[in-house]
């Protein structure tokens, strides 16, 4: 049985973290993805601009008073590459437990 | 949080769900503390129009309803000072777009009723061969609310908050609409004068219960389910 492929720019723990964040959300700030990820801010800025450039997330600098503020949105493009995401990794474990299944007969 | 090579289908549902769970449950938390607030502070208003009401003999303690959104937008501000940035998500928006509506509807109703019933069953409308009825916004005003909770429960996955709104709205309606209350006291009491002072403050006994089962408790419930 043929199943879609996962997207290797979603298929990362922290990128895939972030969209899972953002999905729900309207809007969030850097520090906040990086506390509820827990991942540096190197690796968490590096991942964010993949997103962005992939046209996944949008990412707006601006200013709270006189502090800088990075902010991020998911964009239509990302929202429908995790819902295909997500379809892939159920037919995948779909598969997966099929499998498990016919082996223990 | 990078390593690609390791990351399995299971361990990606994982992160998912577990992302996914963590901004429901804060959803969950924040309005579960404003249906807390919101409630406490609509029942103190509640005991105390009612006490205007009833040494008075009058309902202009109700005109004490217009600064309860100032009240409970003062106590919101107070509870969520300086406890740093939460980021608006899509489910908190929702809910807080089905309260802004049900807010409006319940103003501009509050308003018509009041100019019906002081400006023209009171004095423009003719006494005679046509009867004007006043109207009590109490019933359809809790009638909204309910579904306002129900809503809001549906939203939050709250099979608890959506009975507790459905059961206390319609309740709230029937004993307000026909007037339960009322006949209830007036078997009860003897006095004329106890009757009609009564009767004053039974829609705010009615707010009282209504906000009690319908909106506080199932504001502590979500609260406590999310600590």
């Amino acid at each position: 049985m043929m199943f879609p492929t996962l997207d290797p720019l979603l298929h990362s723990e922290l990128r895939l973290a972030v969209v899972s964040l953002l999905i729900g959300m309207e809007e969030a700030e850097f520090p906040y993805i990086k506390e509820q990820t827990g991942a540096t801010a190197g690796n968490l800025s590096v991942q964010i601009e993949k997103l962005s450039e992939a046209g996944y997330i949008e990412v707006e600098k601006t200013f709270k008073g006189k502090r800088p503020c990075t902010v991020c949105r998911i964009t239509p493009d990302g929202r429908k590459a995790f819902e295909n995401y997500v379809k892939a990794l159920k037919s995948y474990l779909k598969v997966k437990s099929v499998s498990s299944a016919a082996d223990t007969k | 949080m990078e390593n690609q090579e390791k990351l399995t289908a299971e361990r990606s549902l994982e992160i998912i769900t577990e992302q996914l769970e963590q901004s429901r449950r804060k959803v969950s938390k924040t309005t579960g503390q404003s249906l807390f607030v919101s409630g406490l502070s609509t029942m103190i208003m509640a005991v105390v129009i009612g006490i205007v009401n009833f040494s008075t003999k009058t309902t202009f303690g109700h005109l004490l309803w217009f600064i309860l959104p100032l009240i409970i937008w003062v106590a919101m501000k107070k509870i969520h000072s300086g406890k740093g940035y939460t980021p608006d998500s899509l489910v908190g928006s929702l809910v807080g777009k089905t309260w802004w509506t049900y807010s409006i509807f319940v103003v501009v109703f509050f308003v018509i009723v009041l100019v019906w019933n002081i400006l023209f069953v009171r004095r423009l409308l003719p006494v005679g061969d046509h009867a004007f009825a006043i109207v009590d916004p109490t019933a359809t005003i809790m009638l909204l609310m309910g579904m306002a909770v129900a809503i809001t429960g549906h939203l939050l996955r709250s099979s608890k908050l959506v009975w507790l709104g459905i059961v206390a709205g319609i309740a709230a309606f029937v004993w307000e609409q026909f007037g339960i209350g009322s006949m209830i006291m007036a078997s009860c009491t003897q006095s004329v004068d106890l009757f009609v002072r009564i009767n004053m403050a039974l829609p705010c006994l009615t707010i009282f219960l209504f906000v009690l089962f319908g909106v506080m408790l199932p504001g502590l419930i979500l609260k406590k389910r999310n600590l």
